[in-house]
């Protein structure tokens, strides 16, 4: 059973410039104990979606069920009242804690607002929920600018999973994190999710921590979701061009780091277009080399790689004959002009 | 080698006064680099990596309380004892230095193209039209489309890729030979980083300019630089060829950076190994290895005595006692730090 | 320029005005701990406005005939005036202590009035934005744009005037002020993702503004309460001088420089030396708010 279930949701904007449709119809569930990893470029939607799930912002369609109950169908009342059981970690560790309030009333707010447990009690999740971060108890009374960085995201997840949540949402948990501390924070949150049983949304742009804490994944291109499956099927065997471009920009440390970045500038061409004027048909059309006239016709629709009730599914006209087109590189790479 | 160094640096020192007590940032740092070669600097925040970088142009805010001593040997010149005005014609002009965050770099009120044109004027002092037309002719080297157009604009209206290429195509202006990249693809998308380290890759090729790059990313180090340096607390703890240090990294601080990031070729291979502790907050200047308190190999000599650099191979230096013990065992064992699939 | 040179100037602030370097070079001034006399300073003058005899030589009310306007330093058979006496022969220092009171009162209640109706409307409107904003934003600028002291003028005139009628006229002038900069604070805290985080984890309106944003505006409110005490103090000292605020026998300091006017020529301690108590104290608050800004700025 989902806990989480998202169906067709679209999340519009209204810009200077126009209304842009910042999330274009996604759809995605979680099981309880399941780690969803959620990938693609910065200006993709992914942090759209991620608040839109949170009903932090409005949603022009679509819906979202949390165990059972669907949250756009609540009163403001009632929506309050549920979102203990979802939460959400930010990317900027610092500016999600309020200044003011020390580690042990920002931990306890949650608490505190939803009338959970009495004043000893609540003393006892907050200490229960610092542990489980891993922050010592010394720190209770310290204000957030007196905290390093990993332990200001510490306190945020202590926040968030005090309540007991069934869902946490991550969105870029340590992408604002210095190389060392995201080691300790990641090991954090995989952690909680295998003692918490949660289930967890876990969004960045760093496809190797994503591989490395996410059962499944799906990637995200101008609003909608153009590739998910597991883990090792999206990773391993990529469909989407644009996956495999992605994979392909990773920077490894080893010896055919040069030669594949080679690949991802041929499979991700030029910038990504502007969500006021999203290209027709495929979305990833005016970037990818295997667009034909097609593509720019008809929207692909997601469709099943492999058994037909399998969980990878790919929105490409054709993913079917890219497979055998686009082998890892292992010769050089072709060319070294610059794409002007 | 034969030819003659382009940097030579010899035992730089940076220390910061600050209200609580001097720091350390750079704590006798010597390396030299070849014309064209590319040099990766790698440490964690705070490891001194960028203080190193703007010491070599004395890029210091003018509220820094900062005191530098040693040598920067830049073309046969000390670029720390030249004084203030023959700097500024090395800044920009022989040596190019790009940011992490291009956006505070370029004046927000200027059109790209103009500035670029004033740094040709400036430094190369090229004509007014012909500086505007060599302006556009590099934003095209860069790869940014349609450079005529994008050069009348503002910085406001590029993406972050298109600005750091704006950047690159500034600091390559006047023919560095020497190009300072501190963080350059940190705030970029993967997709938009591979191409901006093809583009640097590919420009030191064709325009024959040294490249040193500073990250915390030995993946963005493996794709673009031949040697790489590992600091730590303001010192060199590892140089190395790039190849030769991912088949035998030697100094435990080294082993531990490129263990503690999830590789992208593993699945979920259990927790990360988080190198324990902190790096110390006043850099360098202590009597033993800074390294010591958190590197789980450390004996008794690395908390009283200071580890020189020991050579463990062609090219291949380690600041670690037990350095010459662990080349042994890398070589005898394969590598600690190579998991097996 | 070269791209290293962009980065250096890049760090700098932006140029201070010609105000903002004078109240800077003051509080160089003061350095580390002048802001003690400062302190100091209100002390006194709160002591003198609670218990007013311990500080005021003479009694503010007797009359002395003999003693007519002595000029600061005089003795009359009563003793010692410091700052010497008025027409009817009252000793001015006593007068002066007397008058702290009712001073202080009347700009510290109207000023904490204007605070509150300041603070609530700048939250509202920074907070929600949108309509309500611009509603409350028109009612300020409205405000700030009619004359306002001339409006006090004739509803004091017509009302005829009495503290109470002060302390809605007063805070009048000052709420605006507070609603811009609050509103300013709210819409910059707003985007912060702390109150983002605060309304994911269910958080109602109510607890996000007075826990969360409030207290988090809180230590400018402070600054700009002490600043506006002393603006309160002029204006009520104007309105008091143009003989529509306090009346005989109550008596500020604003009054006292209004009594001494028409007696300037004679007697100019009378105008003078109120005015320079009126022009010192309201210095001192604004060199202790501007005081406090600057450092909670720089710790902050």
């Amino acid at each position: 059973m989902s806990v989480l279930e998202v169906d067709d949701i679209v999340v519009e904007f209204d810009t200077d410039a126009g209304r842009i449709t910042a999330v274009d119809g996604v759809s995605l569930h979680l099981a309880t104990g399941e780690t969803l990893g959620l990938v693609g470029e910065s200006g993709c939607g992914k942090s759209t979606l991620a608040r839109a799930i949170m009903q932090l912002v409005p949603m022009q369609r679509g819906s979202v069920r949390l165990e059972g109950t669907d949250l756009g169908s609540l009163s403001r009342r009632e929506l309050r009242r549920m979102r203990h059981r979802i939460q959400m970690v930010f990317q900027d560790p610092r500016g999600s804690l309020d200044p003011r309030m020390n580690v042990s009333t920002l931990i306890g707010e949650p608490l505190k607002v939803h009338s959970i447990g009495d004043r000893t009690s609540r003393a006892k999740a907050v200490a229960e929920a610092m542990e489980l971060v891993g922050l010592p108890a010394a720190v209770a009374d310290r204000l957030p600018s007196e905290l390093s960085g990993g332990q200001q995201q510490r306190v945020g997840i202590a926040r968030s999973i005090v309540t007991d949540p069934a869902v946490l949402v991550c969105d870029e948990p340590v992408s604002a994190l210095d190389v060392s501390i995201q080691a300790q924070i990641i090991n954090v949150l995989d952690e909680l999710r295998d003692e918490l049983d949660l289930a967890m949304l876990f969004i960045a742009h760093d496809l190797s921590v994503v591989r490395h804490l996410s059962d499944r994944v799906a990637v995200m291109y101008l609003g909608q979701i153009v590739e998910t499956g597991t883990a090792s099927e999206v990773f391993g065997e990529p469909r989407h061009p644009y996956t495999h471009g992605l994979i392909s920009s990773v920077p490894r440390a080893d010896a055919e780091s040069a030669a594949r970045l080679q690949t991802a500038r041929r499979l991700v061409l030029g910038e990504l277009p502007s969500l006021l004027d999203p290209p027709s048909g495929c979305r990833y059309r005016t970037r990818c080399p295997y667009a034909t006239a097609e593509c720019a016709e008809a929207e692909p629709a997601p469709e099943p790689v492999g058994p037909a009730d399998g969980l990878h599914t790919v929105r490409c006209h054709h993913w079917r004959t890219i497979v055998s087109a686009a082998p890892e590189p292992q010769e050089s790479a072709p060319s070294q002009e610059l794409a002007i | 080698m034969s030819s003659l160094p382009l940097l030579e640096v010899e035992d730089l020192h940076v220390t910061f006064r600050t209200a609580s007590g001097p720091v350390h940032a750079v704590d006798g740092v010597s390396f030299t680099m070849r014309p064209g070669s590319s040099l990766g600097v790698v440490g964690e925040s705070g490891s001194g990596k960028s203080v190193t970088a703007r010491a070599l142009l004395r890029l210091f805010a003018i509220t820094d309380d900062v005191q530098i001593s040693g040598a920067v040997r830049f073309d046969g010149q000390d670029l720390l004892r030249i004084d203030e005005r023959r700097l500024r014609d090395v800044r920009g002009g022989q040596i190019g230095m790009i940011f992490q965050d291009p956006l505070t770099s370029l004046n927000p009120l200027m059109a790209v193209g103009e500035q670029i044109a004033e740094s040709l004027r400036l430094h190369r002092g090229m004509s007014r039209s012909e500086a505007a037309s060599e302006a556009v002719e590099l934003l095209a080297r860069v790869g940014i489309a349609d450079p005529e157009q994008r050069a009348t604009e503002l910085p406001s209206s590029f993406s972050g890729g298109m600005r750091q290429r704006v950047m690159i195509s500034l600091a390559i202006a006047c023919r560095p030979r020497l190009l300072i990249a501190d963080e350059p693809t940190t705030a970029l998308d993967v997709t938009v980083q591979a191409e901006i380290l093809l583009l640097l890759d590919e420009l030191r090729r064709s325009e024959g300019m040294a490249l040193m790059l500073i990250t915390h990313d030995f993946g963005v180090v493996a794709a673009t630089c031949d040697d790489v340096q590992v600091m730590y607390a303001g010192k060199l703890v590892e140089k190395a060829s790039m190849a030769h240090l991912f088949d035998r990294a030697n100094h435990p601080y080294t082993e531990g950076l490129l263990r503690l990031v999830p590789r992208f070729e593993d699945a979920h291979t259990g927790r990360l190994h988080p190198i324990p502790g902190q790096p110390p907050i006043t850099g360098g200047g202590g009597s033993s290895c800074a390294f010591a308190p958190r590197c789980s190999h450390a004996v008794d000599r690395c908390r009283s005595e200071v580890p020189p650099e020991i050579a463990v191979g062609p090219e291949h230096v380690s600041a670690c006692w037990l350095a010459a013990e662990r080349a042994k065992d890398t070589t005898d064992a394969g590598h600690p730090w190579r998991r097996t699939p | 320029m070269s791209v290293a040179v962009a980065k250096r100037t890049s760090s700098g602030e932006p140029a201070p005005s010609t105000e903002h370097r004078v109240w800077g070079r003051l509080i160089d001034m003061l350095g580390s701990r002048g802001w003690i006399l400062l302190v100091l300073f209100l002390v006194l003058l709160v002591a003198a406005s609670i218990v007013p005899d311990v500080f005021a030589p003479h009694d503010h009310d007797t009359q002395n005939l003999r003693a007519r306007l002595l000029g600061p330093g005089e003795s009359s058979s009563e003793g010692l005036h410091l700052l010497g006496t008025d027409s009817l022969g009252r000793d001015l220092f006593s007068r002066m202590v007397v008058g702290t009171r009712l001073t202080l009162f009347i700009a510290v209640t109207a000023t904490l009035i204007g605070a509150g109706i300041g603070v609530l409307f700048g939250l509202l409107g920074g907070y929600f934005g949108g309509r309500t904003d611009r509603l409350l934003m028109r009612l300020g600028e409205a405000q700030t744009a009619m004359p306002m002291f001339l409006v006090a003028i004739l509803l004091l005139s017509l009302l005829g005037p009495s503290v109470g009628i002060l302390l809605v006229v007063l805070p009048c002038l000052v709420w605006p002020i507070f609603a811009r900069v609050v509103r300013a604070e709210a819409l910059r805290l707003r985007e912060e993702t702390f109150i983002e985080a605060s309304i994911a984890t269910g958080c109602s309106t109510s607890t996000i503004l007075g826990r969360h944003l409030l207290p988090n505006v809180a230590p400018r409110i402070l600054v700009l309460c002490v600043v506006e005490i002393g603006h309160v103090m002029l204006s009520e000292a104007g309105l008091s001088f143009l003989g529509v605020g306090v009346q005989p026998p109550d008596t500020t300091w604003g009054l006292l420089i209004s009594e001494g006017r028409p007696l300037l020529a004679v007697a100019w301690w009378l105008t003078i030396l109120p005015g320079v108590l009126l022009g010192i104290s309201v210095l001192v608050l604004n060199l202790l708010g501007r005081y406090w800004e600057a450092r909670s700025g720089a710790a902050g």
